[in-house]
């Protein structure tokens, strides 16, 4: 929009904060990374556990997820928000106070999360791990990153939001909503909380997050960065921007809809399984478009790739996000999530998300900023292709054995006879097949981090002594009035009062009426007649108006797409339909007097104490507690799990990845001793295990002292427990717990009855206790907690 | 024994519903931006190469 004789004024960008969240993204990828790697290595090397609770597999893992999520990627796209955001803006981020909150904020998280999920702290939910003050503060520093986004854009220079604008809109108000709706709990004490969600809702709810989790903070902002560096170190444009609208939109509305495809073949209602299926097979279209569109804009620019290592990991990254995209829905196929689901393929899946789609986008991104941040020349080009070669073979050992591993654990697993009735491999079995698979990835593993090593060496020789400089933008005073007068064409109430909004909206209220009328009965009959009625008459009504006004249906949306108040509400409303249609049905739907068949046996004190410990030991990260409705599962486990077997497990442990056994029956099957050795040293009582010793459980007290508090939270959330006062939860412990010492002394096991071994004994025995539904009517009502 | 299946069958309305909520709004957007003209297109896409920091300088 440069206009020629224009008068104009300089802006300097703050790239200070860009280069702070930068170089926080390249060390905490290392630690990230690292964690990821020292977990891989224990997967072949159980020993590394060095029998240490706080770098124990259970422990390790969340560290690791959340580190290359939120800390790694989290820094990563904060750092390529700011920064092109300003670009594509024209002005300076709108408060620094606000942009030195968001950073120090985030970096105050990360540690802290670091500090409390090796020590034992969490919620129990994958990727939503931290404990409530943690959530608080994450809560803050978001909202504090969404007024500086949104108040840069209010002061903006460019009359134009660019695509890559559109994509960091939907990152903020989308993950907003995921991470409140989903964090939603009833906190214990300073340290504890539980989810107000419990079983079925809890799973529907967390993996609404988890998956928008993957969709909107590790795709969307990454999309929103590949759609600004990708031109620009291509110095073209983006191959169609028409593609790039239609990727977009395609994503924010369909991409919502599909996380109950993480709970297939589960005791999941079956519609909802449905929905998630199809929707995830609609994102094959818009996710290849926008792959395709990435990688297009490079034509011409092919030889480039030779010498330009930015251009390297770009394409590579944009190539991976492709081939990313094209795997999750071909899992979310009901018949092939059958084979992948529970099993390293997923593993894999998600690393060829994150290290190739995200890892090689980072990677591209600090070498084309470094040497613009600081004024320097990049140090090494050398160097930096040999990193982008280290880490490509790096990710194709890694997920080239995960898919192996995971393919011959869903075969193996799945593996029965010819009349159904027995099983062809023991769980073991098929664990010792895919060892030197752990191998194989925990080497690629060893070769991307080596090459993350290689990157650091690169920068820190690039930016040592060189000068930081901050960007620069001359801007026409005509670009400011065009902003301005674009921003105050549309309005909060232009937005949804006008024409073409109250057509659509009429329109598809007639076409809904059509469509769900059929099978209703006499009154169907009506709504369909009503429905055709409105769809005509709207139909008719809107050509004419046009016609005669000589209104175009464009003008809105031109407006729409230069004004980001009514574009961010339109957005919100996108996914928030999405959301609601999922989860209200459910949560309104999925209670005990709804249920049929199974209902749970709330724990017993000491069963609570022991399930606070499993949860904290992060057990779910190996066992799941979810026999799915398919012969393999039922043979190997038990009878699939039923929707009210874990209506009171606040937070749900169905898991995602089955590393041991599926837990969801282990009830009575062995006895206390076995239990014992097991947790003490699990190689001994099952060779060939790679399960970490646990000696600390024997050693250190349960907190008995919170159950009460604990009893009464639950209480709250509609278990029901009787109202107990705190010595008879404490007698009820002493009496089961010394049940459980009694056994143990018998088989000659030194136990007191205040260790956690006892509690999480007691837990383990009691999974897959149930009783029918009347009974279960009945001691709700007797407990008098509303449901 | 038929609560279940009582529920899942209103519940089942909700894909479809699901279903012309996210065709009808993609089905517009697309017609949008396949309308959209050439001048408006080319002015956006060149949008990130209009700001160059003198960044095209320092590579080498």
């Amino acid at each position: 929009m440069n206009q020629g004789n224009s008068p104009t004024t300089t802006i300097e960008y703050n790239d200070r904060a860009v280069r702070y969240f930068m170089l926080a993204g390249i060390i905490w990828g290392l630690v990230g990374m690292g964690a990821g790697l020292l977990a891989a290595f224990q997967m072949y090397f159980p020993q590394l556990n060095l029998g240490l609770s706080w770098i124990s597999f259970g422990r390790l893992r969340p560290l690791h997820t959340n580190g290359a999520i939120f800390a790694f990627v989290g820094n990563m796209m904060f750092a390529g928000i700011y920064h092109s955001t300003q670009r594509l803006c024209k002005t300076r981020l709108a408060s620094r106070a606000l942009t030195w909150f968001h950073f120090w904020g985030w970096q105050a998280i990360i540690l802290g999360a670091a500090v409390t999920l090796l020590a034992g702290y969490t919620q129990g939910k994958e990727y939503a791990e931290l404990i409530w003050p943690l959530d608080i503060l994450v809560t803050l520093t978001w909202v504090a990153f969404a007024i500086n986004f949104f108040w840069t854009l209010a002061r903006r220079n460019e009359p134009t939001l660019y695509v890559a604008i559109w994509f960091y809109i939907a990152t903020i108000i989308t993950v907003a909503l995921l991470y409140v709706v989903n964090n939603l709990q009833l906190p214990t004490s300073a340290l504890h909380s539980y989810s107000i969600y419990g079983g079925v809702k809890d799973a529907l709810v967390q993996w609404w997050y988890g998956h928008n989790a993957v969709a909107f903070f590790l795709t969307t902002p990454i999309l929103g960065i590949m759609y600004y560096y990708v031109p620009k170190a291509a110095n073209r444009p983006v191959y169609s921007y028409r593609l790039s609208i239609v990727h977009f939109w395609a994503l924010v509305f369909i991409y919502i809809w599909a996380g109950p495809h993480h709970l297939l073949n589960t005791a999941l209602p079956h519609w909802l399984q449905a929905l998630g299926m199809i929707f995830s097979l609609m994102l094959w279209a818009p996710s290849w478009g926008g792959m395709l569109n990435g990688l297009l804009t490079l034509r011409g620019a092919w030889n480039q790739l030779r010498r330009d290592p930015v251009l390297k990991f770009f394409a590579a990254g944009v190539t991976f996000y492709g081939m990313a995209t094209f795997e999750g829905p071909l899992m979310s196929i009901r018949a092939v999530n059958y084979l992948s689901h529970y099993t390293d393929w997923t593993i894999g899946h998600v690393h060829g998300g994150t290290l190739g789609w995200n890892g090689l986008m980072a990677a591209g991104m600090f070498y084309f900023l470094a040497p613009r941040l600081w004024k320097a020349k990049l140090w090494s080009q050398s160097l930096a292709n040999l990193h982008f070669w280290v880490a490509f073979v790096g990710i194709l050992f890694y997920v080239g054995a995960m898919w192996a591993s995971g393919i011959t654990q869903g075969l193996h697993l799945n593996a029965v006879s010819d009349d159904g009735l027995s099983l062809k491999y023991q769980f073991l079995e098929t664990v010792q097949t895919i060892r030197p698979l752990l191998l194989f990835r925990a080497i690629g593993g060893s070769f991307y981090l080596f090459g993350w090593g290689l990157l650091m060496l690169n920068i820190f020789m690039t930016i040592r002594g060189a000068e930081p400089v901050n960007g620069t933008v001359e801007v026409p005073a005509s670009d400011v009035e065009a902003t301005r007068q674009t921003e105050g064409t549309i309005g909060w109430i232009g937005t949804v009062f006008n024409w073409p909004f109250i057509y659509s909206a009429f329109f598809i209220f007639g076409l809904l009426g059509w469509i769900v009328g059929q099978g209703l009965g006499d009154a169907g009959d009506i709504i369909q007649v009503l429905g055709i009625g409105v769809l005509t008459l709207t139909t008719l009504t809107c050509i004419v108006h046009f016609q005669v006004t000589g209104r175009k249906w464009g003008e809105w949306y031109e407006k729409l797409i230069g004004n980001w108040i009514p574009f961010t509400v339109l957005t919100f409303l996108a996914v928030f339909i999405g959301g609601a249609i999922q989860i209200i049905p459910t949560l309104a739907v999925q209670r005990v007097k709804n249920l049929e068949d199974r209902v749970q046996v709330p724990y017993t004190p000491l069963e609570l104490a022991g399930r606070d410990i499993y949860v904290s030991e992060g057990c779910y990260n190996c066992h799941s507690q979810m026999i799915r409705t398919i012969v393999p599962d039922v043979r190997r486990y038990g009878d699939y799990s039923r929707l009210g077997e874990s209506i009171y497990d606040h937070p749900f442990q169905w898991g995602s990845k089955r590393t041991g056994p599926d837990l969801a029956r282990e009830g009575g099957v062995r006895n206390n001793i076995w239990h014992y050795d097991h947790m003490h040293n699990p190689q001994e009582i099952s060779p060939g295990s790679i399960m970490p010793p646990y000696p600390w459980l024997l050693e250190q007290d349960a907190d008995y002292a919170a159950i009460p508090g604990k009893l009464k939270a639950l209480r709250v959330l509609g278990v029901p427990y009787p109202e107990m006062t705190p010595e008879e939860v404490q007698a009820q412990i002493d009496e089961q717990a010394q049940g459980i010492v009694d056994s143990l002394h018998e088989e000659y096991r030194t136990a007191d009855k205040d260790k956690k071994i006892v509690a999480l004994i007691a837990y383990l025995q009691k999974l897959g206790t149930y009783e029918d539904v009347d009974a279960a009517q009945a001691r709700i009502e007797s407990s008098k907690v509303l449901e | 024994m038929f609560k279940r299946v009582t529920f899942e069958d209103w519940q089942t309305i909700v894909t479809l519903i699901a279903f012309v909520l996210t065709f009808a709004a993609f089905v517009f957007f697309t017609v949008r931006a396949f309308f959209m003209k050439k001048r408006d297109l080319d002015q956006r896409a060149n949008l990130p190469l209009e700001d160059q920091d003198g960044e095209k300088s320092d590579r080498s």
